[in-house]
């Protein structure tokens, strides 16, 4: 048993929906027998992880989804013992490097050193009929939070076993990858499905789980599914999730009420009161409970830019007044830029709270 | 000149007619304070030495420019005694605005002098030296000088008997010096090393604070109620315990069978509780809680601990022959620093207060701050006795005595400016006269002050006591001659508590000038957005740029600056600060989280950031409803999902741990029976479940032991399937095999697979 974002995952290329072009290319290249080192960018609940396993499936075979997690035991520089989980099958491994803290480049050249090293042994061994592809792939998730070292010795490393281990790097945004990187691999952006796109996966789904819905009109069905693909910021994964939520609170969904078919996570349901709270009172009373919400929401993982983003858009979503929008955001701005240098995200987001409070006052 | 003679040049300060109960209306004052020009501060002038010795004074009200403490103070320093209650021995009242109604009654029937704040300041400049020569004054200077005879009687006292003490001791070492070399010469054997004889530190090589520590309990300054409830409730011990802890008693200490001492640092709490434990002949046992951090580890000390008996009780019992009937077990434990233990687990506290209500032996616990949340735990089971700081009067004569011990001349009113430098910390008065008396032979008259102000520098201000000060706002005002440096000096003090203090309480102050709620507000959005920018600073000073230099910086943006916008009034208890707490709960929830995608890596193909946003609620949802709704039928749906996930019943738990707001784990799990859970984890545990993460690489010889326990425990599940066969073979060489790497890649693998198909076909 499992949730439907798993159990509907695509395995193939053929069987990938939407983005066809880009699915073509990568058929085009698992063919060629000769792969270059992948950049795949594109939001979140995009397609890309799913897109790249088709594209390994579609190289290596379907050995490619026999995972398994190792843990590799590193010692650093200051000869502390580390461990960290590594994802692999018999023809690529996957990498996190945020799990490896500040020992990134150290744990990153090591690692690939090792599979580059001990990869012809495994080949040797293993004389089935895909050996025409004398090398490893690597999948760094995460690509973009790889500190500055560890991507310089990517860059080395990218050169130096080019014969026998390819790089496929993972990312959100290519902002943060140093250039040498990006000019190195080839750039395959996948954007957000359309709404759709991600409406007719829904259907799919709705069809197969058979899902009870009100009314049996298409047309309201798939009207639905938009609004559900909309408020999940067409997050292919989010909706389905969200879908999945929906359906499990009710037997029939009832595509007219909308309080009960669109979902607020637990999270952004907090936030949001959080929201109307600072838009209603605001003194230094408020203030002083909002700051045991944040402790609360931050001590529960959620990220504190997640946090700041969605209190802003939730704040100017109540104004009509230009001025006080663009202030706003420009707070919101200030305040994430220093989350993002700072360590203690609760002065941060404090800040952002006291600060619009006296913006909203004062207009 | 007489004290009556200066006063009767000092107007009179009108009293209020009748005063009603106005309601107190906070913005209200605060404007109309601002419109009479306050704000600008006094300056306090340099008044003759001890010049008001001999008058008693009250002070009441709201003085417009000096608080409380500050003019409380002052009037001590120079020899007043400074009482709460107006009685005919008041010599006078200064009185401030809203004074209450019944005290200006009583000056009025008494015919009391009352002064306000400006009379105090020139009754302050025009007294003379000593408190002139009005009867009082000389009553005062008499009986002064009495009570500094005494001390120097009772110091002489004191020396004679150390030294006394320390001939004994020599004697005795002597006596057993010999005897041990008799005892050698005796044995023939020749390299038989003389019997170790235990070395006594001479006193003079002793800190100070162990030399001048109290040995008897009148030596102890101060708390003298709570020294003697310690008593009667130590000597008494045994008989509640015969009447199993069930009758009060007289002060109603007969319930408890343990006691909490609290109070700040230095203030002879642990002396105290020695000195009572061994006055009555209890056995010692003394056990530092900071040590001891965890529930388990408490357990298994205390344990072992609580059912001993003591040895001093044992001997006693033979040699005297008398019939103590619980004479066996004379002992008392004394847990110091309880309030230290258990940072990182609150198991530790709730553990020892359940000792407290078990234990078969008189407990003393100590502490300092009894306020803390964890420390609820010991409220009704333990004798509360706070005890207090000893106040200046209280330890003159000690400290004294130590001086004259010491043959340093120490002027009685040092003492007073050494109280207040160091908050009325003996200990830490004791640490300076030790330290200065290595250089100065005489203390008092001229240098006083600049040394009471260089010990001032010297002495460390604890956390609360730096965010009180810069959150005070009469440091602040341009009369209070605290310059910038001085500030940044607090922030020195204590450079990392320092602005999590002040982040955690800036919000509960009244700022002074604040008239409106609005401003209120403004100005602390201004104190959060300098305490937002001063986390940038720590960042560059803290990362691997190592920027040192920015420290005085980060002093202004993170303490100075903020508090300077909302210094104040405090009106609230200063918070410890939650920082740190709230970090590390973040910290175990990361780790939790980290766990729960490592676990579900095999399965999903996100990041731990939408784990946590985006499947954990939908995750959540699968695994409890049909528990919330089917109840045991719900019970293998769940299991289903948390095989496939590779979730054990920990990150079952954790999940729903992880949730907030409306799907608050409490919340959450206080909707599924307990028949439903208890079912739940007894299901699980009675199956085998798949595990996703195996040890590999260069991992030593246990990890792979416990990992080869693992197979051959999935081997015996699995036997209705006919077993792998080079999976037998794999095995034997695989405990020293070189080639570990080849092969490792092959099993979990297949465990993991077998796994997954063993609960998959008990479920029929
Ligand atoms: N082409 C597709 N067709 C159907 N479902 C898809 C497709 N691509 C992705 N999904 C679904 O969306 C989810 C998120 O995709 P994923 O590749 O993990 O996104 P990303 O890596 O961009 O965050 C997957 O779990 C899968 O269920
Ligand atoms: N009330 C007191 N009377 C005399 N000496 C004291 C007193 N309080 C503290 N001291 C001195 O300070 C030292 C430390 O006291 P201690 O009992 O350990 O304080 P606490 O346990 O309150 O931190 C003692 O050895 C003694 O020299």
């Amino acid at each position: 048993m499992s949730l439907w974002v798993d159990k509907y995952r695509p395995k193939t290329l053929d069987q990938l929906s939407f983005h066809d072009s880009i699915s073509q290319n990568l058929r085009a290249l698992a063919r060629s027998g000769d792969f270059p080192h992948l950049l795949i960018y594109g939001p979140s609940g995009a397609g890309k992880k799913t897109r790249i396993y088709a594209t390994l499936n579609e190289i290596f075979g379907s050995q490619v989804e026999k995972l398994k997690i190792d843990v590799k035991t590193f010692v650093t520089s200051s000869n502390r013992k580390m461990e960290f989980n590594v994802l692999s099958s018999a023809y690529h491994l996957e990498i996190t490097p945020s799990d490896m803290g500040n020992n990134d480049r150290v744990v990153i050249s090591d690692l690939l050193k090792d599979v580059a090293s001990t990869e012809q042994v495994d080949f040797s061994h293993q004389n089935t009929s895909k050996t025409k592809h004398r090398f490893k792939v690597v999948v760094i998730n995460e690509a973009d939070s790889l500190s500055r070292d560890a991507q310089a010795a990517l860059r080395r490393t990218m050169e130096k076993y080019s014969s026998n281990i390819r790089l496929i790097l993972v990312c959100n945004s290519i902002s943060n990858i140093i250039p040498p990187i990006k000019s190195r691999t080839l750039l395959v952006r996948i954007p957000s499905p359309s709404t759709t796109a991600i409406s007719s996966i829904l259907g799919q789904v709705a069809k197969k789980e058979g899902i009870k819905f009100s009314s049996s009109n298409e047309l309201d069905i798939q009207k639905y599914l938009v609004t559900l693909a909309d408020t999940a910021n067409r997050n292919l994964r989010k909706a389905l999730l969200s879908f999945e939520t929906v359906a499990m609170q009710n037997e029939t969904i009832q595509l007219d009420n909308k309080t009960l078919t669109i979902v607020t996570l637990d999270w952004e349901e907090i936030i949001k009161n959080m929201s109307n709270t600072i838009r209603i009172n605001r003194n230094v009373a408020t203030l002083a409970s909002v700051r045991v919400v944040l402790y609360e929401l931050l001590a529960h993982c959620i990220p504190p830019r997640i946090i700041l983003k969605t209190l802003m858009f939730n704040l100017i979503k109540n104004f009509k007044d230009d001025a006080v929008i663009s202030q706003l955001v420009d707070l919101g701005s200030v305040f994430d830029e220093r989350l993002s240098l700072g360590s203690k995200s609760i002065f941060h987001l404090e800040g952002f709270v006291a600060k619009s409070m006296v913006v909203i006052d004062s207009n | 000149m007489t004290a009556e003679q200066v006063l009767s040049t000092i107007p009179d300060a009108d009293l209020p007619e009748d005063v009603e109960d106005k309601k107190f209306n906070f913005f209200a004052k605060k404007a109309a304070d601002a419109s009479t020009g306050t704000g600008e501060s006094v300056q306090i002038p340099e008044a003759q030495p001890n010049c008001l010795s001999g008058l008693t004074i009250v002070f009441t009200g709201v003085l417009p420019r000096l608080d409380r403490d500050t003019s409380e103070n002052l009037a001590k320093r120079y020899g007043a005694k400074v009482t709460k209650s107006i009685s005919g021995k008041t010599s006078l009242v200064v009185i401030g605005d809203e004074a209450g109604p019944s005290k200006i009654k009583k000056i009025k029937s008494l015919h009391i002098k009352a002064i306000n704040e400006d009379g105090f300041i020139q009754l302050l400049q025009s007294m003379p030296m000593e408190g002139g020569d009005g009867a009082a004054a000389q009553k005062a200077k008499l009986k002064r000088e009495e009570e500094e005879r005494k001390i120097v009687e009772e110091a002489e006292e004191e020396e004679r008997r150390a030294q006394e003490e320390e001939a004994r001791q020599k004697r005795l070492l002597e006596a057993r010096k010999a005897a041990s070399i008799e005892k050698a010469s005796h044995s023939q054997s020749s390299h038989r090393e003389p019997a170790e004889v235990p070395r006594i530190i001479p006193d003079s090589e002793k800190l100070w604070t162990v030399k001048y520590a109290p040995s008897r309990i009148d030596q102890l300054c101060g708390n003298k109620g709570q020294v003697q409830k310690l008593q009667n409730w130590l000597s008494n011990w045994f008989d509640n315990a015969k009447k199993d802890f069930k009758v009060p008693g007289r002060d109603g200490s007969g319930i408890y069978r343990a006691c909490l001492i609290s109070g700040p640092p230095g203030i002879g709490k642990t002396s105290a509780a020695h000195l009572v434990a061994k006055s009555l002949g209890f056995d010692i046992l003394e056990k530092n809680a900071s040590d001891v951090r965890s529930k388990s580890l408490l357990n298994s000390n205390l344990k072992s601990v609580l059912t001993n008996t003591s040895v001093v009780g044992f001997f006693k019992h033979r040699d005297e022959n008398i019939q103590h009937t619980q004479n066996d077990r004379r002992f008392c434990l004394i847990m110091d620093e309880v309030d230290g233990m258990s940072s990182g687990d609150h198991g530790g506290a709730g553990a020892l207060s359940a000792f407290c209500k078990i234990t078969h032996m008189p407990m003393i616990l100590i502490c300092n701050d009894k306020s803390l949340p964890k420390m609820r735990t010991f409220d009704r089971v333990t004798l509360d006795l706070p005890f207090r700081r000893p106040s200046e009067a209280e330890m003159k004569s000690r400290l004294m005595s130590i001086a004259l011990r010491e043959k340093i001349k120490l002027d009685p009113t040092v003492i007073g400016q050494l109280v207040q430098a160091t908050g009325n910390d003996i200990r830490q008065i004791i640490n300076l006269l030790s330290t200065v008396s290595k250089t100065q032979s005489s203390i008092g008259g001229e240098q006083a002050k600049d040394a009471a102000n260089s010990w001032k520098k010297q002495t460390v201000l604890k956390p609360f006591d730096i965010t009180a000060r810069l959150l005070n706002a009469q440091i602040y005002s341009p009369n209070a001659k605290h310059s910038l440096n001085d500030k940044i000096d607090l922030y020195f003090n204590d450079i990392d508590f320092a602005p999590l203090m002040i982040q955690e309480n800036y919000l509960s102050t009244r700022p002074s000038d604040a008239r409106t709620p609005q401003d209120h507000l403004r100005r602390v959005a201004n104190a959060a957005d300098d305490i937002s920018e001063s986390d940038r600073i720590n960042s560059l000073i803290r990362s691997s740029e190592q920027q040192w230099s920015l420290l005085p910086f980060h002093g202004v943006m993170s303490s100075v600056k903020p508090s300077s916008q909302v210094a104040g009034q405090i009106s609230q208890r200063i918070n410890f600060a939650g920082w740190l707490g709230q970090n590390s709960k973040a910290m175990k929830y990361q780790r939790m989280l980290q766990d729960l995608q490592y676990h579900t890596r095999l399965r999903t193909s996100t990041d731990k950031k939408e784990l946590r946003l985006d499947y954990l609620p939908t995750l959540r949802q699968r695994l409890t409803e049909p528990l919330l709704q089917g109840e045991e039928q719900g019970i293998q749906p769940v299991i289903d999902i948390m095989d496939y996930y590779y979730l054990t019943k920990e990150d079952w738990d954790n999940i729903v741990d992880l949730g907030v707001g409306r799907y608050k784990g409490e919340l959450v799990l206080k909707g599924i029976s307990t028949k439903t859970k208890s079912a739940f984890t007894r299901s699980y545990n009675s199956t085998t479940h798949p595990i996703a993460i195996y040890k590999t690489g260069n991992s030593v010889g246990a990890m792979v032991s416990s990992k080869k326990n693992v197979d051959y425990e999935d081997v015996i599940e699995d036997d209705t399937n006919t077993p792998d066969k080079d999976d037998e073979e794999v095995d034997p060489d695989k405990i020293d095999s070189k080639k570990d790497k080849l092969i490792k890649e092959v099993k979990p693998k297949k465990t993991a697979r077998k796994a997954k198909a063993a609960p998959k076909g008990r479920k029929k």
